[in-house]
């Protein structure tokens, strides 16, 4: 071990030989202490913390510049790669995850469980309900494939109820409550920033196109270069989008049909969500990872959503490994935060 | 100290200022190679510890791997930042931002091939092993800590160190065998073990 540190402390000098400045030192500490007090005047009983606050956003939005030059050069581009990505109805309805999600969105299209957008108004918010938690598993092992210790350490689940309110149009702050967070923490979330499709409000989610083709498009273009490949990162997207949002019927429906023409969907017979729930998933496996939304076999609700390890040549994890797993247990419309449905 | 600073008492957040400020600015500049960055690095570390001052706990111990683990962080999204900003070609080249040292090192070593080789070597390390690099050999934490930091078990500090080791003495191998330093563009060895920690960052 002390070896590795050796080699490696001869191999590599250390780049910072200088400290920080004295002057600059007190230039930011007093930068620093200004700050402070600043935040302490600003500070309600409530602290916000900033949004998109805590949500189980998986990745980062990675932006898409939007300078006029570039975005030609970025369509371009897309529009070259657009084949491969496999953008294109002759994915849509051939496969048996294509026949399952067309279903889906039929059933969602028609969904009158959230009233229609224009009877929703911009001073109300939108509450989600899920239970569920994130576990994981680390592999250890080296480069010659020597296993460290069994090859691999499991993150156990930590399963909790978290509760979320979120301004319809973004202009309100939220509330969190989550079991998890320390003292089942009840948090002010600040007004939403900046909208987009990791991070978007009802009333941004209403503008979106319908049309199952250009959603894709964008998705793909929103998403351009984060995760590790466009398919699982649209793919991923539009989980996040059905696990912690009320979306309208209509947008539900042309993602499904999006998620459709994503190569590489599946279909899992048997999947069951957080609470127990036993359905049919649709699902995408990268990585020895599978992603799978599940959806209740009758009805064809979305029940939630789960991440399972994958049988995978060469890798010392035994598939059948729930790393993440969440429910939806409600969503509606109320008038307030804090106020529960019903 | 702890439950002063849990308090929101700005005199013990000058303290923690004053002890640890040049750790995470020694820290910022060797994983991003630019003064600037690394006082700005400093400057939010500080803020976010401040934000975050209810999640200090009564334990002991030093509070220098939570706040280099706070900075580590922010240089995370500086340089995913500026690989957005660096335009379209960065994006699709895997780590286009590539550190360049070339300043401080000239000072110091008066080798050209001592540079072009420290160089190369840290380019031929991906992120998170840089990170763990300038943790535990830089900086000189302990394993433990460097995993408190990173929010990773010890286990996976140790392989990733190991790892960069390996990396390494292939590299000055080769160098060996083609007498020039050898700019590795592979890192997919480690594609799992990427891909399995970023299943378990999801809980961030």
């Amino acid at each position: 071990m002390n070896d590795d540190l050796d080699t490696l402390a001869r191999q590599l000098p250390d780049p910072a030989r200088h400290d920080l400045p004295g002057h600059r030192h007190q230039l930011l500490r007093e930068r620093f202490m200004d700050q402070i007090s600043a935040d302490r005047v600003g500070e309600s009983a409530a602290q916000p913390v900033p949004a998109p606050p805590g949500r189980m956003v998986r990745h980062r939005r990675i932006l898409v510049t939007v300078t006029a030059g570039v975005t030609a050069v970025v369509m371009a581009l897309w529009m070259v790669s657009a084949a491969t990505l496999g953008v294109g109805r002759f994915w849509s309805g051939q496969t048996e995850a294509g026949e399952l999600l067309e279903r889906i969105a039929l059933v969602a299209g028609s969904s009158t469980d959230i009233p229609p957008a224009d009877q929703i108004r911009d001073d109300q918010y939108i509450y989600v309900e899920t239970y569920g938690g994130n576990g994981g598993v680390v592999l250890t092992f080296d480069d010659e494939g020597q296993p460290i210790g069994d090859g691999w350490e499991l993150v156990p689940l930590e399963m909790h109820t978290r509760q979320i309110w979120l301004s319809v149009d973004g202009s309100r702050p939220g509330l969190l409550r989550d079991t998890g967070r320390p003292r089942d923490g009840e948090v002010v979330l600040e007004p939403h920033g900046e909208v987009y499709l990791n991070g978007p409000t009802l009333r941004y989610l209403t503008t979106l196109p319908t049309n199952p083709d250009l959603l894709l498009a964008k998705i793909y273009l929103e998403t351009w270069g984060a995760g590790p490949n466009p398919q699982q990162e649209a793919f991923v997207t539009i989980g996040d989008l059905m696990r912690e949002s009320v979306v309208p019927p209509r947008l539900a429906a042309a993602l499904y049909r999006a998620a459709a023409r994503i190569p590489g969907t599946e279909v899992v017979d048997d999947a069951v969500d957080a609470l127990g729930r036993h359905g049919v998933a649709i699902a995408r496996t990268h990585d020895g990872l599978r992603t799978e939304w599940i959806f209740d076999r009758g009805t064809l609700q979305f029940l939630g959503e789960r991440t399972v390890t994958t049988e995978t040549p060469g890798s010392f994890v035994p598939p059948g490994i729930v790393t993440a797993s969440t429910a939806v247990v409600a969503r509606a419309i109320v008038d307030r935060p804090g106020q529960l449905p019903g | 100290m702890r439950a002063r600073l849990r308090a929101g008492e700005p005199a013990a957040f000058g303290e923690l200022f004053d002890q640890y400020a040049a750790a995470v600015y020694r820290h910022g500049y060797r994983l991003t190679g630019d003064r600037s960055a690394a006082e700005d690095v400093v400057s939010e570390t500080f803020l976010q510890a401040w934000r975050a001052r209810e999640r200090i706990d009564d334990g002991g111990g030093s509070l220098q791997p939570w706040l280099l683990g706070i900075a580590t962080n922010i240089v995370r999204n500086h340089l995913r930042r500026l690989r957005r900003e660096s335009g379209l070609l960065a994006r699709l080249a895997p780590g286009g931002h590539v550190l360049d040292f070339a300043d401080e090192l000239v000072g110091r070593v008066d080798d050209a091939a001592t540079i072009a080789r420290a160089r190369a070597a840290l380019r031929s390390l991906r992120t998170a092993e840089r990170e763990v690099v300038a943790l535990c050999v830089w900086e000189g934490l302990d394993y433990a800590s460097a995993a408190q930091a990173l929010g990773i078990p010890v286990g996976t500090v140790r392989s990733r160190l190991s790892r960069a080791r390996r990396k390494l003495t292939r590299l000055s191998a080769r160098e060996e065998r083609d007498g020039e330093p050898h700019h590795s563009r592979r890192q997919v060895t480690s594609g799992r073990i990427h891909s399995a920690r970023l299943a378990q960052e999801e809980q961030r």
